[in-house]
């Protein structure tokens, strides 16, 4: 619980680059003779969408079958499906790493070394390799520039507890968003539960998903937002008047890891299909649409922060996540009513 | 009332059977489920569910408010439902086809998708109403907070109040005119008919769309998501599916639902005793349809109210998702240089699901509408002529589901349906069971109402003349039932098109309906995508209606 300062260092510096399997490469043919994939994400549908349908040009024969939803309900999906003994999913990807312990626990996944993650850091993936992560989100602030004027916009996040922003905080729940548990836990590791005692007392505008307080900012009904950053940058990409801010204190990281189930039906198809998330292009298409990505080879769009750029950024520990979640969501409870 | 049926055996008294059985399949499986695993624990039998479910504190406040919703929802549903109803069906009111048309309008609608509109239109903070009370009061305060009990009655009253209008005006057009005819030329006003002749003879729709209303407000679940959680508090809904998240409390979810179960059965077994003791049979075979007499100086109440139910219900909320729809971005202003059609394009070209997700929703809301129509009639027809033993506990079992909330049927279905012998999952038919065994309660309660009044000397006739029972259903009830058959298929197949809460958990990948697809829009935050493809939603089912008003007229009754 105390790697913070060595991560947060270490994190800003090395990324670690690999080479992604060559484009134009031969379909396996057990993978071919398996025909489909099928993937359970909760990455943003229309990037997921993106990667599915290239996936399939790049290695006609073999479709793939996209299932996204929230992390809770794959989650809640995968559990279900494999009490009731049905092979559905494949390959399985969230954004809650505790969930993988959990998964893991239960003998569900699968070792598989994606083509390339040999070097990739230690804390992004499993020590047994049954998952890696392929992608995350930074969890951060956001305010809307036409009702608060940036020299007022808050800085860290002790800034978020200040009485000016009463009943303007928009803020997502945990019990629905394992985003915005991991962003506590961060959050947690450095000021504790006096912070969010004093946050409900600013009675912060409650969603579900993290990607609730987004859209109550960019609408106005939030003055400013708490959520991860993806979503705020889409946004202000669209047009919406919002503008990031890294908190000056701790920046948590909220990564999303990537799986094979072990009892996935198309095991081959599976095995070619997380080859290719980590790849280039895969991780280009991601990036593209202002996803931070693992791969430091890839470009991003203009205005979105490179990781390197961002301070005192840290992982929260897949453990603790796992180990904290009943305490978080049962202390929000208590502390903000719902 | 003596059985004068004949010593012989009447064949045709196993399609009765037949029905039976499938309605005893349909819903006795997963509540059977359902209960045994809300008192099986690792170890065999266990109270444990139920404590953790009824223990803590925290677990009583939904309950209680659940019925505040429930009760004030259910009264203004029949308060604002019945005189609508009413100057539909019985005066001369203007407009009166617009006005059905916007009812009709306001029951395809998710309530999530009503509430989302309502939450940009009364937000305390940013909501358009408050703005505009601000900019011209001067006020800091906003007019209307839609975060709170309050606000949430008003969302589900504007869901529930349909049900009422639909029961009512199928009643009020089943019911011959004779009697109010007679009051009228006896010298009563027209308040005075509709008061002492109407109302006691509609009495069964009304306690029916009653009913109705308050087990809609029990068991809803999208507009409570949406306006509950922000609002700081839970109602049952809310509270189930925080037990669905991450661990799954299942076991404790279906312990936490069970005395819901209790009360509706109640509910149910309360409303057959009031009707028992009446006699509401009207068609005696020389009916001619109530002409519209007028209504008198009481028409304008009844327009008014309508006016302000469809302009809340509808025109508002549609207006704002259609200008949400149009915009690139909607946290921008509303101008000209922000109009796009890009959503349109997104969602029906560019997204994948939609239109899957529309050729299923449109089979499945057929199918079941079709399926469950005909079932029910055959039930409650059975359950009214006393056909079978036990066909009154039958006709209990078949109003049970809509006790259940949508998402623990799902649970008890997905518990009975992925295993063996009947593996369903993964295929549309585990969508249409779902929604069959939703819907069959309302599609009865309306036949039901509709068998009662079809007096039984009709068929008598037809089986002393040498007819069976079947001829009898086929050729004399059914005909005569046809106002309660059709509102029956309407009552199924217009929720069907908006049915969320059992959808979310049983679809897959190839299984996709269009409030799935609406509701994943709006969690990944894409609102303009959610208000385009809600407008889409509105525009498809009034085009279906369209067609089937076109081909089956004025007997589809209110639309």
């Amino acid at each position: 619980m105390r790697r913070w300062a060595g991560m947060g260092l270490a994190i800003g510096v090395v990324w670690v680059g690999w080479a992604g399997p060559a484009a134009g490469q031969g379909v396996p043919e057990a993978a071919k003779k398996e025909g489909k994939v099928v993937w359970y994400s909760s990455l943003a549908l229309d990037v997921a969408q993106k990667i599915c349908n290239s996936f399939t040009q790049r290695h006609p024969g073999v479709t793939c079958e996209l299932m996204r939803s929230g992390s809770g309900r794959i989650f809640q999906r995968v559990m279900q499906e494999a009490k009731a003994n049905l092979a559905i999913a494949d390959v399985v990807e969230t954004s809650d790493a505790g969930h993988f312990l959990d998964f893991k626990a239960q003998g569900m996944l699968q070792a598989y070394e994606p083509a390339g993650t040999k070097t990739m850091r230690a804390d992004l993936k499993d020590p047994e390799g049954t998952f890696h992560t392929m992608r995350g989100t930074p969890y951060v602030i956001a305010y809307n520039t036409r009702l608060v004027p940036k020299d007022q916009a808050p800085r860290k996040w002790q800034d978020v507890l200040d009485p000016r922003w009463r009943g303007k905080v928009a803020h997502g729940h945990p019990g629905y968003s394992g985003v915005v548990t991991t962003g506590m836990v961060g959050i947690l590791s450095r000021y504790g539960w006096d912070y969010y005692v004093a946050l409900a007392k600013n009675q912060p505008v409650l969603g579900q998903s993290a990607e609730d307080p987004p859209v109550k900012v960019a609408g106005g009904e939030g003055s400013i937002a708490v959520s991860g950053e993806y979503n705020f940058f889409k946004s202000r990409k669209k047009g919406n008047p919002v503008e990031i801010v890294f908190p000056e204190d701790v920046v948590p990281f909220v990564n999303s890891p990537v799986a094979v189930l072990k009892r996935a039906p198309h095991p081959n198809a599976a095995k070619l299909f997380v080859d290719y998330l980590f790849g280039k292009e895969a991780q280009q298409i991601m990036a593209d649409d202002g996803v931070t990505v693992v791969n430091e080879g890839v470009t991003y769009p203009p205005g979105k922060a490179h990781m390197k750029d961002i301070k005192n950024l840290v992982i929260p520990d897949a453990k603790e996540v796992q180990k904290r979640n009943d305490e978080i969501k049962a202390k929000f409870r208590e502390l903000f009513g719902v | 009332m003596t059985d004068r049926e004949p010593a012989r055996r009447d064949a045709s008294v196993l399609v009765w059977l037949l029905a039976g059985a499938l309605v005893l399949a349909l819903v006795a499986g997963p509540l059977a489920a359902l209960v045994v695993s809300s008192f099986t624990g690792p170890e065999g039998f266990t109270l444990a569910h139920y404590r953790a479910a009824f223990g803590p504190a925290i677990h009583h406040g939904p309950i209680v408010n659940s019925f505040i919703l429930a009760g004030a929802v259910g009264v203004l549903s029949v308060g604002v439902g019945l005189p609508i109803a009413w100057g539909l069906a019985r005066t001369a009111m203007p407009l009166r086809g617009l006005v059905r048309a916007l009812v009709v309008a306001s029951f395809v609608t998710p309530s999530f998708l009503g509430a989302m509109a309502w939450i940009i239109l009364a937000g305390p903070n940013a909501g358009l109403l408050n703005a505009a009370w601000r900019g011209v009061t001067g006020s800091a305060q906003p007019l209307v907070n839609i975060f709170g009990m309050g606000g949430l009655i008003f969302v589900v009253t504007l869901s529930a109040v349909p049900i009422v209008v639909i029961m009512a005006v199928g009643a009020l057009q089943a019911v011959a005119p004779d009697m109010e005819e007679a009051a009228g030329i006896a010298g009563a006003g027209p308040l005075a008919v509709a008061r002492t002749v109407t109302l006691p003879l509609i009495a069964p729709a009304i306690l029916g769309g009653f009913l109705l209303a308050v087990l809609e407000a029990l068991v809803v679940f999208g507009a409570p998501a949406m306006i509950a959680i922000p609002g700081r508090f839970h109602v049952l809904t809310t509270q189930l599916w925080a037990f669905f998240q991450q661990p799954p409390r299942i076991e404790v979810a279906a312990a936490y639902a069970l005395p819901l179960l209790a009360v509706a059965a109640g509910l149910l077994w309360l409303q057959r005793k009031i009707l028992g003791r009446r006699g509401y049979a009207t068609a005696t075979g020389r009916e001619g349809r109530a002409a519209p007499a007028g209504g008198g100086p009481w028409r304008w109440v009844a327009f008014g109210l309508s006016l302000a139910y469809v302009a809340c219900a509808v025109l508002l909320p549609y207006g704002t998702l259609l200008m949400a729809a149009i915009s690139k971005a909607w946290g921008q202003a509303f101008t000209p240089a922000n109009w796009t059609l890009a959503n349109f394009q997104f969602v029906l070209f560019e997204y994948d699901p939609t239109r899957s997700a529309i050729v299923n929703t449109v089979e499945l809301a057929v199918g079941t509408a079709t399926a469950g129509a005909f079932l029910s009639a055959a039930l409650a027809y059975a359950v009214g002529r006393r056909m079978v033993r036990g066909a009154a506990i039958l006709g209990g079992l078949a109003s049970l589901p809509l006790a259940i909330p949508g998402i623990v049927l799902a649970v008890g279905l997905f518990i009975v349906y992925t295993q063996p012998p009947v593996v369903l999952y993964g295929t549309m038919w585990l969508l249409f069971v779902a929604y069959l065994t939703r819907d069959l309660p309302v599609a009865y309660t309306a036949n039901r109402a509709a068998v009662f009044g079809v007096h039984e000397s009709l068929e008598d006739a037809a089986r002393i003349l040498g007819g069976t029972r079947w001829n009898a259903f086929r050729d004399v009830a059914l005909p005569l039932m046809r106002p309660g058959v059709v509102s029956a298929w309407l009552l199924v197949f217009l929720p069907a098109l908006r049915e969320l809460s059992s959808s979310i958990l049983l679809f897959t990948a190839t299984s996709r309906v269009v409030s799935v697809v609406i509701y994943e829009l709006y969690e990944e935050g894409k609102w303009e995508a959610v208000a385009t493809m809600g407008v889409l939603l509105l525009a498809l089912t009034l085009a279906i209606l369209a067609v089937a008003h076109r081909l089956l007229g004025r007997r589809l009754g209110l639309a």
